[in-house]
């Protein structure tokens, strides 16, 4: 994706352009492209995603299934742990 | 065992009060255990020990659920380094209500 072609978004850049700039053709980049279109501000982890998509798929199903899917602990108690485990590291994520 | 979901494990106040202080938290007993566990495997993993698991056997948590709680605590630690390092920014807070909202709507697979 071009300069020209990019859409002012108000979302600061990332530290790896060679990254951001770079999103192969997947589910992620259409997302991308629908939200940027938008103007709407979109998680910027889809970046890291589209990047290697065929690669992150498998992180993302991963993330899934041992979040989301039937589990022993419920899907609630699950969110809690990553978000308790992500502000216990001063990341915001 | 499947658990149950409970009402109560939600909202922004009750995340930040549980940030704040797991042991004041609205946890109950056995959920204190678990996340009192979740932190040394985030901040001390090198030193759990067989002994670490007795106190989550006694409330109920048998391994499978012990390994849900290590699988989770460690793929938050990869994304949270993940997007630190690459300069992946925090959305507004308005932006990350509704991608919350999105989230839980569509699961994190994107087709």
């Amino acid at each position: 994706m071009s300069d020209s072609e990019k859409p002012k978004s108000p979302m600061e850049p990332m530290f790896l352009p060679g990254v951001e700039n770079n999103p192969q053709p997947s589910a992620y980049l259409d997302s991308i492209r629908m939200m940027q279109a938008s103007g709407a501000e979109y998680p910027q982890i889809w970046h890291m995603f589209a990047f290697r998509a065929e690669a992150t798929t498998h992180l993302a199903r991963f993330t899934q299934e041992m979040l989301r899917e039937p589990g022993p602990l419920s899907p609630g108690v699950r969110e809690l742990i990553a978000a308790y485990t992500s502000a216990r590291n001063h990341c915001p994520f | 065992m499947l658990e149950q979901e409970r009402p109560g494990l939600q909202g922004e106040a009750f995340v930040e009060s549980l940030i704040r202080d797991l042991e004041t938290s609205q946890l109950d007993a056995r959920e204190k255990e678990l996340f009192r566990f979740v932190d040394k495997v985030n901040h001390q993993s090198p030193h759990i020990t067989a002994a670490d698991m007795a106190p989550l056997h006694a409330v109920g948590y048998d391994d499978e659920a012990i390994y849900y709680a290590i699988t989770v605590c460690a793929l938050f630690n990869f994304y949270n380094r993940w997007i630190d390092a690459s300069g992946v920014h925090a959305l507004s807070d308005e932006a990350h209500r509704m991608g919350g909202k999105r989230s839980a709507g569509m699961g994190y697979v994107r087709k």
